[in-house]
């Protein structure tokens, strides 16, 4: 495995570069759709099961910290979203975890100049044509990478995420939401005199781009936070392997299990708690 | 110039770590005191600790990536 922070393609479909991302979420969106569709085949009031009892736990308890957080009647409105979302990601992270992803791959001649590749590469030979002096000198493009360390897909999961904290708070605020950011009435105080006013529309129109700006920061740390952590432990991974002989990497694997769930947690909680700050607009 | 990135990579990911590790260490000192003088409340805690705590990663994280980009694609 090389480090790289673009995804490897892997082959071309026309204009579309197919990418080992791409098609570890497709094996993730139909490994998600099988469990949904078996559980919804055995769904009762009581549950029979512990894969039925086991999903019902996870699904109270966050629906839970839902109504804790923005209530009842935005629950109902979001709560699908949020919990697709919960499972999604999560999926994604523990993807990058499993042993075949970023070690199976088709081997290639290295490129010398920009290589920093670590570890050893073992080439199954299909054709008896390289020595085995020549073996170090080819490097893998893995078949499966997971989406979370992939740019793309963390910036579209913001996008859509971002979205959703608009069109809710707007849904629910109207008006208020709106004016947090485009109002530019100055506010007259007793005992300010008329002279200071075009100071303080300066103010507020400082103030309202920052709102603005505030607000589309969101995008970024959103998309940015899963996309840091999850890759970050990758390269982690990749490096203690190399340095330990695979020992070191039992200690950091429970760490990165524990982060794929805090990190899935903390994406749909700042979902949450950002929906509730917008509809809490009153000023 | 090749020394010189090896000395960039170290710095941007020292000097990230740097503020948000003092963050979360304040977090962490405070939640606890809280859960000290009100123990019935833990789970309210908890969660707005691992909020803050995802809020003041996201700084560090960004120093990672700024490394990540010098070490890789630079």
């Amino acid at each position: 495995m090389a480090l790289s922070i673009k995804p490897e393609v892997l082959f071309n479909a026309g204009n579309f570069e197919v990418t080992n991302s791409f098609i570890s979420y497709i094996f993730i969106i139909l490994f998600t759709s099988f469990i949904y569709i078996l559980i919804s085949k055995k769904i009762s009031i009581y549950p029979k099961s512990k894969l039925g009892l086991g999903v019902e736990i996870i699904i109270e308890s966050l629906k839970k910290t839902c109504e804790d957080v923005v209530g009842t009647k935005i629950t109902k409105e979001i709560f699908t979203f949020i919990f697709s979302f919960f499972v999604l990601i999560l999926f994604s992270n523990l993807f990058g975890l499993m042993p075949f992803t970023g070690s199976i791959g088709i081997a290639h001649p290295k490129d010398e100049s920009k290589s920093v590749s670590l570890g050893s590469v073992y080439v199954i030979e299909l054709q008896e044509t390289s020595h085995n002096e020549e073996k170090n000198k080819f490097e893998i493009i893995p078949f499966f990478r997971s989406p979370s360390a992939d740019l793309n897909f963390t910036v579209s999961m913001g996008i859509i995420t971002f979205l959703l904290i608009q069109i809710t708070a707007l849904k629910h605020a109207k008006i208020e939401y709106l004016k947090k950011f485009f109002d530019l009435r100055v506010p007259i105080y007793k005992g300010i005199k008329i002279i200071f006013t075009p100071i303080m529309f300066v103010i507020n129109l400082f103030w309202r781009l920052l709102e603005t700006v505030l607000e589309l920061s969101k995008l970024i740390s959103f998309s940015f936070r899963l996309f840091g952590s999850i890759f970050a432990g990758e390269v982690l991974l990749f490096v203690i392997t190399s340095l330990t002989l695979g020992i070191g990497t039992l200690l950091i694997f429970p760490i990165e299990i524990f982060v794929s769930f805090i990190q899935a947690f903390v994406f749909i909680f700042l979902t949450l708690v950002f929906i509730k700050v917008g509809i809490d607009t009153h000023h | 110039m090749e020394e010189l990135k090896y000395i960039a990579i170290a710095l941007a990911i020292g000097l990230g770590t740097l503020g948000p590790g003092i963050g979360l260490g304040l977090t962490a000192s405070k939640a606890v005191e809280a859960l000290g003088r009100n123990p019935e409340v833990e789970n309210k805690i908890r969660t707005l600790m691992i909020l803050g705590m995802g809020l003041i990663e996201v700084l560090a994280i960004f120093a990672l990536v700024i490394a990540f980009l010098i070490a890789f694609v630079l």
